[in-house]
């Protein structure tokens, strides 16, 4: 019907009221037994008007209360007495409370409802589309264990991978288990909960770590899984001008000789000797080949023109050109480096900053900065120190990028036995700066998921599918966006296979984290909350009447006057 | 009113009633009870066994009350009624032969005689009829289709299953045997000296100290020819058979994995674990003294020490080990003995002793070391535990304020003493030239050596300060050049050293210096020597004094056996503190000394590999890598990687993960995904070695992001 029911009632109350009057007038002029056939007759044809187009009631609002998973005794005790009141599956509600399979099912028991009070840790994935008319309350439960996790889902190979996040009572201490079981990194929770852990990643593939939740005596209050893509690295291949070899190059150049980089340096010594391993030139052509660039401040005080012209033209067309301050920048220097957006600011001595926090070292290490600042428009940072201060920063300038490093001595780092942090450091800034390469288009690998929970899987080419642990394949059909939704069945590592490329994700088993899961449903509820519709809409709203009674009467009524008719054959 | 009837009669009667009224009940209950229990069957499988309770005997309840009420249908009435049906002769009269009511006239009186001499004479002729109420066939078949629906339902009612668990099943490893269910028992024996019992266990896995001995009482189900057991490493222990059971024994001296083998075949797809738990050697913990150090200034008497010693099982013989060092420098002097403390016995003692020090004729200068070995009653071999060692130390005299101050005291002379060799080469080739020279010329180099000599011993002077003094007796005959002075320098001693001398060759700054004052601007130097080093040094100085005298007359092979005295007098001074240490690790190649410093670059080679290639230990990563590409890995190669590799944690558990692969069906085929392969994997992720971080280059940006930069770099218009 497209009319609203309110008016087709006042409708359809309007025409049986003027037919009855006028058939009961024309029956009272005829009188006799036919009049009441004939009344019951209209009232036949009415009551089956009726049946297809129910009129509308108006009954006063009701506020359903849905109990949902990890409500507290509490919160229970709190609303035994409201009705009325339902509770999801795996909600834990006394006996005396009717069980609805969801949401929808209930708002269907209970059709005149038109708020929701949501007590508990939310409602789960597959009741949070919900129809955006109903006002909605929401009860949480407080939030308890592992409620935040963040982790890289890629990551490449030997680098320091980290895992952060936050706890809630009674959890106040973390602990990051390697696939084997094994703990490799555990801290304490800050106040508010915040936690940083890391540990190296050792081989390619798929791994999963376990994080777990421990309370103040020991006892573990939950587990999550980590998954990670581990992914091999690449070979780039870069030149060095130093003023003066320094153990902040011999160990970088270790770092580089291990991770595939191929390294030309120039080095000097003294007046006319230098320390050349390579190919360092900074000719055109050598310069289009090259990924990135690593130059001193004194290096660039003995650059020729050439050279310096060479390097410009370069990192326009996209190679990558790190600026390494040792100390204070000479001004002709400083005029050139004003040219790539850098403006230096000499300071009086080299300060001496702190990097615990930022990198999550567990021992307070005191590192050194160069005694020149940095500053100049459009510069992402790339390092910072505890205080907040830029130690290396980059910025874009034409395809390829420009950027600065400060830190005079982070091979303190190797020396105090961090060699991965080290290493993911020096990885972290040669894969910003070097030249950009073309890759494949990658799937996007889902937020893992939990078992009997829609995913989406996104990016997606044609002949997607999925191979679930036990060796079933199955298809996907994808949408016109590129995703397609799939619902696992098992825990573990499902392949996403797309074409030719084989791609792990992970997906939880239902006891996994089960915090995180709480947690989610908590947001996902909490954002639907919408207070202010209760006001609009009224203290009633319209009920149609049940058709099962209308039915009934209307069939008594016609078989009555079916039996009538039989009987005077 | 009519006489009653004859008890006969009565009792016949009421047999007949009796008799039907049972006959009733015995139909109600038949054509009910199988019809409830299978009801109630049906609820038990539907509901629950309280309904079904609650269903019987509400149904046996019920159908008591129906036989009750219905029997009592069968009264007199009935009776009479049914007499009148069955037989005609009673003549429809039977209710007032049973004198229900009296009879009112004669001839009913009459009757009343008459039928009830009948029914007399029929009871006792035993031919009443048979009043019971017949079986109903239909009822009966009824009942039966009922009962078999009923039946039918409960049979194929689905059974509810309480699932309380989520929806993936527990993957807990199967506990005990695979395929055959065998029984057994264990009997292990702990080593006697544990002192603990022995245990039974009747699982295949079992803890147990380490050296304990393992029996195993195997009961199979089947009748086997051969029973084994095979252990990981590849070792068997064949099981003899007495009687029904097989019987087997092994020494558990490491932590091993199992699997039972019959006639041949393996029983279990998973290796059974025997965990040996080591014996730890004792702990010790030091009560007194507090600190490892103690120095004494005083003279001490005794020194006492107290230690608590714990271990798990028991401790055995204790032993001091007391070490005294006396001297300094190289002539140290150690000797060493030992003190027993004590036979064992009990888990925790503490040990007492008192040193006395005079009986160790411990004196000033000396350092006495204490250390107690402590074994326990392990019985191959104890375990034995030392404690830290404690050190008394007695200063000597002079040193207390070189104590503290080790970095600061000079004890050994700086190395540029070294002139002193330089004059006696000077001397010996002075002596070989002699026959060459010119007298005057000998006598005038001679005494340049001996100004030098002189020059040399009062740079050394200084170091003792200026109190020193030429004490040295003149050696018999020396008649000097400067004999006028040797008597004034024989006479004074104290006073500054002759300043008559000719003031030739160098240091004439230095003899003003002395000639006119003294020099005290090392004066700090003179007192920080110790005693022992001044006096050498002041042998070393006459000794000069001597080789100058000579010197200066011209007597040089004279003066060189003083200027051997006086160099091995200062090398002394030199030696007498000094560590040796061996300088290791560097091991330059030699100077080719016909190409140095000549600037020729032929036959340079570029040292390409500047930097070695890190050396990572390739086993383990190549049976990752191969377990990722879903190939066998190595397993033999494995075993010997963890043989070497003692530190490792756990490394059974490795081999059973890589045993369950290699006899997982499902992990044949390369590309099925398989649990197996994954957990081995997972538990050799430890053991790889960490590598350098890996880096990418960053991604060419796609269309969107492109614009975009390129809007942001492009100059504004």
């Amino acid at each position: 019907m497209t009319l609203a029911p309110a008016m087709m009632t006042n409708i359809a109350i309007a025409a049986a009221a003027a037919l009855t009057l006028s058939t009961a007038w024309a029956l009272w002029r005829r009188r006799g037994e036919g009049a009441w056939v004939a009344l019951l007759q209209l009232l036949s044809v009415l009551l089956f008007f009726a049946l297809l187009f129910p009129p509308h009631l108006q009954v006063p609002a009701a506020t359903l209360t849905v109990l949902t998973p990890g409500a507290t005794p509490a919160q229970l005790q709190a609303v035994s007495g409201l009705r009325p009141i339902v509770a999801l599956p795996d909600a834990a509600a006394p006996q005396t409370v009717e069980r609805v399979a969801d949401v929808a099912s209930a708002l269907r028991r209970y059709p005149e409802t038109t708020a929701l009070q949501i007590i508990g840790g939310g409602l789960p994935l597959r009741d949070q589309a919900l129809n955006p008319k109903l006002a909605l309350g929401f009860d949480a439960a407080p939030e308890r264990g592992l409620v935040e996790l963040a982790a890289p889902a890629r990551a490449t190979l030997g680098g320091q991978w980290p895992v952060t996040g936050r706890l809630a009572p009674p959890a106040v201490r973390a602990e990051l288990r390697d696939p084997a079981g094994l703990v490799v990194d555990a801290v304490a929770a800050t106040n508010s909960g915040a936690f940083q852990l890391s540990a190296p990643l050792r081989a390619v593939g798929p791994a999963r770590f376990e994080l777990r939740a421990l309370a103040a005596d020991g006892s573990v209050v939950e587990s999550a899984s980590v998954p990670v893509l581990i992914e091999a690295g690449e070979r780039l291949s870069a030149v060095a001008r130093l003023g003066a070899p320094d153990p902040e190059f011999k160990y970088w150049r270790r770092w580089a000789a291990d991770a595939g980089v191929t390294l030309g340096f120039l080095a000097g010594i003294s007046e006319g000797v230098a320390l050349r391993d390579g190919d360092a030139a900074l000719d055109p052509t050598h310069l289009t080949q090259l990924d990135f660039v690593v130059i001193d401040e004194r290096a660039w005080a003995v650059l020729t023109p050439a050279e310096k012209a060479a390097l410009t033209a370069a990192v326009q067309n996209g190679l990558g050109l790190l600026l390494r301050i040792n100390g204070p920048v000479p001004p002709e220097v400083a005029a050139d480096w004003q040219a790539f957006g850098l403006n230096t600011m000499n300071l009086d001595a080299p300060q001496t900053v702190a990097l615990d926090r930022r990198t999550g070292l567990h021992e307070r290490a005191e590192f050194t900065a160069a005694p020149a600042t940095v500053d100049g428009p459009g510069f992402t940072p790339l390092l910072q120190a505890d205080d907040g201060s830029t130690l290396a920063a980059w910025r874009a300038l034409g395809a390829g990028r420009v950027g600065y490093w400060r830190l005079l001595d982070s091979y303190r780092l190797t020396l105090a036995g961090e060699s991965a942090r080290y290493g993911a450091l020096a990885a972290q800034w040669a894969s910003a700066l070097s030249r950009s390469r073309p890759q494949a288009p990658q799937p996007q690998l889902p937020v893992p998921g939990w078992v009997d929970e829609r995913t989406v899987l996104c990016g997606l080419g044609d002949a997607a599918g999925v191979v679930t642990p036990n060796g079933t394949d199955i298809p996907l059909t994808r949408t016109s966006t590129g995703c397609a939704a799939y619902w696992p069945a098992e825990s573990g590592w499902h392949h996403l296979q797309t074409g030719a490329d084989t791609l792990p994700f992970y997906i939880r088993a239902s006891t996994d984290a089960p915090g995180l899961h709480a947690a989610r449903d908590h947001a996902a509820t909490q954002a639907q909350v919408n207070p202010a519709l209760r006001a609009n809409n009224g203290p009633t709203r319209p009920l149609p009447l049940p058709r099962a009674p209308l039915f009934i009467a209307w069939l008594l009524i016609v078989a009555g006057l079916w039996w009538r008719e039989r009987r005077s054959l | 009113m009519s006489a009653p009837l004859s008890a006969d009669l009565a009792r016949a009667l009421a047999q007949l009633r009796r008799r039907a009224q049972w006959r009733e009940a015995s139909i109600l209950f038949a054509l009910g009870l199988a019809p409830a229990l299978a009801e109630a069957w049906l609820l038990l499988r539907v509901s629950g066994k309280t309904t079904a309770a609650i269903f019987i005997g509400v149904a046996l309840v019920a159908l008591a009350v129906a036989a009750w009420r219905s029997a009592r249908r069968f009264d007199q009435h009935w009776l009479a009624r049914r007499l009148d049906a069955r037989v005609s002769a009673f003549e429809d009269s039977t209710a007032l032969a049973l004198a229900f009511e009296a009879p009112a006239a004669g001839l009913q009186q009459l009757q009343q005689a008459r039928i009830r001499s009948r029914l007399t004479a029929a009871a006792a002729r035993a031919e009443l009829p048979d009043l019971r109420p017949a079986y109903p066939r239909r009822g009966f078949v009824i009942s039966a289709a009922i009962t078999s629906v009923l039946l039918l339902l409960a049979l194929f009612w689905p059974r509810m299953v309480h699932v309380d668990a989520p929806s993936e099943a527990a993957t807990a490893a199967p506990a005990g045997g695979g395929q055959a269910a065998i029984a057994v028992t264990l009997m292990i024996t702990p080593p006697a000296y544990t002192g603990l019992a022995e245990q039974t266990v009747r699982t295949l896995d079992a803890k147990a100290p380490g050296g304990s001995r393992v029996r195993w009482a195997l009961h199979p189900d089947a009748a086997v020819a051969s029973a084994a057991l095979v252990f990981h490493d590849g070792s068997r222990v064949p099981l003899t058979r007495d009687g029904a059971t097989w019987r087997g024994e092994y020494n558990l001296a490491a932590s091993a994995l199992y699997r039972v083998e019959l006639d041949g075949a393996p029983t279990q797809d998973r290796l059974s674990r025997l965990d040996a738990i080591p014996d730890q050697p004792p702990e010790i913990k030091a009560v007194a003294p507090e600190k490892t150090l103690t120095i004494v200034e005083t003279p001490l008497k005794t020194w006492d020490f107290a230690f608590e010693a714990r271990d798990d099982y028991g401790l055995g013989a204790a032993e001091l080990s007391v070490t005294l060092t006396q001297g300094s420098g190289e002539q140290i002097k150690v000797t060493e003995q030992k003190i027993a403390l004590g036979e064992g016995g009990g888990r925790s003692r503490t040990y007492r002793k008192t040193l006395d020090l005079a009986a160790l004729h411990f004196e000033k200068g000396d350092d006495l070391i204490v250390r107690l070995a402590v074994a326990d009653n392990r019985t191959p071999q104890p375990n034995i535990a030392n404690s830290a060692s404690f050190i008394l130390r007695w200063l000597p005299d002079g040193a207390s304020d070189s104590v503290g101050l080790e970095g600061v005291v000079q004890k050994t002379l700086p190395a540029y003493f070294r002139s002193e060799r330089q004059i006696i080469i000077d001397t010996e080739a002075l002596q070989a030239q002699r026959p060459a020279l010119a007298e005057a010329r000998f006598a005038k180099q001679s005494d340049e050596l001996g100004v030098d000599q002189k020059v040399l011993r009062l740079r050394y002077g200084q170091f003792l300060g200026e109190g020193f003094e030429s004490t040295a007796e003149h050696a018999p005959g020396a008649d000097t050049a400067t004999a006028g002075a040797s008597p004034a320098l024989a006479q004074v001693p104290g006073e500054s050293p002759p300043a008559a001398a000719p003031r030739e060759g160098f240091g004439q700054d230095q003899d003003t210096l002395h000639e006119f004052g003294h020099a005290h601007d090392i004066a700090e130097a003179a007192t920080l020597l110790d005693p022992e080093t001044r006096r050498i040094l002041k042998l070393a100085l006459n000794e000069m004094w001597q080789a100058e005298l000579h010197l200066r007359q011209a007597q040089p092979e004279a003066a060189l056996p003083y200027e051997y005295k006086a160099l091995d007098y200062i090398k002394q001074v030199q030696q007498a503190e000094r560590i040796y240490l061996a300088r290791a690790g560097l091991e330059l190649p030699q100077v080719d000394l016909s190409r140095r410093l000549s600037g020729e670059r032929a036959g340079l080679i570029d040292r390409t590999p500047l930097l070695p290639q890190a050396a990572t230990d390739p086993v383990i990563g190549a049976i990752w890598d191969a377990l990722a590409a879903g190939r066998a890995p190595d397993t033999a190669a494995l075993a010997d990687w963890l043989r070497q590799h003692p530190e490792t944690a756990d490394p059974l558990a490795v081999l059973a993960a890589a045993d369950r692969l290699r006899r997982d069906p499902d992990c044949a085929l390369a590309n099925k995904p398989c649990a197996s392969r994954s957990e081995l994997q997972a538990r050799l992720w430890p053991l790889l070695p960490v590598p350098a971080a890996a880096v990418r280059a960053r991604p060419v940006p796609d269309a969107a992001s492109a614009a975009w930069l390129d809007a942001l770099t492009r100059p504004p218009q």
